[in-house]
């Protein structure tokens, strides 16, 4: 399941900012966060090398049933 | 008798059941302590002194009339200042919410209030409990009565300063990631996050809905126990509220530990942290041992990536929840809030899933663990309360973040949602160091009569900071 991927760039974040998530930032800003941002995908990077193949998510859809 | 304010919540309502004393009394001593000493903690942000003094003095005349409701009734109380108090204001910690008054009561907190506890007003918190430190708030800087220098962590500050400064016997908390335990463990206090579902969230701002715990913080496990009776219960207000019956926590607590299995895990909690809290903590395990407990030694496989797994479930939650508010305007947010709340535009939606799937194999592992034990022990904190403004830690000659380093032994048990319990163990370097002790889902009464053996044979719990103790 891992992938490999490259390492993250401030213009990414700032591009992702603004044209996906509709909330910008300035250069300053993605470089500052582009410090937090690596290492937090390389932990992120570990999860995705976990034996998850069979596991479901916590998190469990349950229809709303109708009062009677 | 002691002084009023230096009675538990229990012990105080034993005395006022007893006529030793009344509500009003207890009242107006927790109101006088939070005169001469808030000023040094800035625990309290809102106090209701004329209210309190009314509900008290009603509460005396209930009692008098037809005797005491239970345990609790007449005692003092505050609230986070995350949760909703009908009528005054509650702010979470954040200019976002400096004005918002709510219309009803979190759940929790009527519940206490049915049980015939007496507000006395809200207490400080990290910015909508989005941090462990308690030093970014509205309010400014929650401090450590033990040391002013240093923070009462967080994000439940308020209430593990107000408790350690012996403000007030008993407060509520909320737990996201450690932030009940956390600050109990920095001021040297009693706390339990309960299990997911035990007690509802309804009324408490959300930081993450699927990892949000409501739960009492207190000096003794006794007084965690008796408040943790009035929290409990299903509340149709909470999707997650759980509908198992109620156990009689503060009936059970007596029961002593021996046979008792309490594992010790092999590698993460000790050997990651300060080589003064690994003896000490070993140390209070010692005293389990001679009580009549053994200790196991377990591993925990894949612990090691709880961090990341709460790190996508933090940055995907709190930022889905406050996206439109930080939309409309991003300057109410103090910068490491929002900084966080940034980062979580950056978080693909397989890797929360991910962390969600994890929640369930580690969840699996630990239940599978609590077939050969009853009760797990670790180190609450690697570290003592470090210094307010304080980013970097050395743990055994590592350079650590602080936040991170907070949150290390803390946040796997509220991705799996199991109980758990944290009690003060011993001193290093005149701070307090604390035990944490975790249980089986719903099983809230093992660990909390594992605490009250240790807390009977032991003192830590009683210790007063060295600004009290003068």
């Amino acid at each position: 399941m891992a992938t490999q991927r490259n390492p993250i760039r401030a213009e990414t974040l700032q591009a992702v900012a603004a044209e996906y998530a509709g909330q910008p930032i300035n250069a300053d800003q993605a470089k500052l966060y582009l410090e937090y941002m690596e290492p937090i995908c390389e932990m992120f990077s570990g999860l995705r090398k976990l034996p998850l193949k069979d596991v479901e998510p916590a998190v469990i859809f349950r229809p709303v049933v109708t009062d009677e | 008798m002691s002084e009023l304010h230096e009675l538990g919540a229990v012990e105080l309502g034993a005395a006022i059941g007893a006529g030793k004393c009344s509500s009003a009394e207890a009242v107006e001593a927790c109101l006088n302590r939070i005169d001469s000493y808030n000023g040094k903690i800035n625990a309290f942000v809102t106090t209701v002194a004329e209210q309190a003094r009314a509900a008290a003095k009603f509460a005396d005349s209930e009692i008098a009339a037809d005797g005491q409701r239970g345990p609790l009734h007449g005692v003092p109380v505050a609230h986070k200042d995350l949760y909703y108090t009908k009528g005054v204001r509650t702010t979470a910690g954040s200019t976002v919410r400096g004005d918002f008054i709510p219309e009803f009561d979190a759940t929790a907190v009527a519940r206490l209030g049915d049980a015939g506890m007496v507000t006395l007003g809200k207490l400080n918190t990290h910015e909508f409990a989005y941090g462990p430190t308690n030093d970014t708030s509205l309010f400014g800087p929650c401090r450590n009565p033990w040391d002013f220098e240093h923070v009462s962590g967080g994000s439940s500050g308020g209430s593990g300063a107000a408790i350690g400064m012996r403000m007030i016997p008993a407060a509520t908390g909320s737990d996201t990631g450690g932030s009940i335990r956390i600050p109990a463990a920095c001021c040297g206090i009693s706390g339990l996050k309960p299990t997911y579902g035990r007690v509802p969230r309804h009324g408490i701002f959300p930081l993450c809905w699927t990892m949000d715990h409501s739960g009492p913080m207190a000096r003794s496990v006794e007084d965690i126990a008796a408040l943790l009776q009035a929290m409990s219960g299903f509340d149709a207000n909470d999707a997650a509220s759980s509908q198992r019956p109620v156990p009689d926590y503060l009936g059970s607590i007596g029961a002593g530990v021996s046979g008792l299995r309490i594992g010790v895990p092999n590698r993460h909690f000790f050997d990651q942290s300060d080589a003064e809290v690994d003896v000490l903590v070993r140390a209070a395990l010692a005293e389990f041992e001679r009580l009549g407990a053994h200790l196991l030694d377990v591993d925990i496989p894949n612990i090691e990536h709880a961090a990341a797994a709460a790190m996508a479930i933090y940055l995907s939650e709190a930022t889905a929840y406050h996206e439109d508010q930080i939309e409309a305007d991003p300057s109410l947010y103090s910068e490491q809030v929002r900084t966080f709340l940034d980062l979580g535009n950056h978080v693909l939606a397989k890797d929360y899933l991910h962390a969600q799937r994890y929640r369930t194999l580690i969840g699996n592992q630990l239940a599978a663990l609590f077939g050969d034990i009853d009760v797990l022990a670790t180190p609450t904190l690697p570290i003592v309360a470090p210094q307010i403004g304080q980013s970097e830690i050395k743990i055994r000659g590592l350079d650590n973040g602080v936040f991170a380093a907070l949150l290390r032994n803390t946040e796997p048990f509220n991705l799996a949602g199991i109980p758990a319990l944290v009690l003060p163990c011993g001193l290093a370097g005149g701070m307090p160091v604390s035990l944490q002790l975790v249980g089986a889902a719903f099983d809230e009464a093992r660990v909390l009569t594992a605490g009250q053996a240790f807390q009977r044979a032991t003192d830590w719990h009683t210790r007063l900071p060295p600004s009290l103790a003068l």
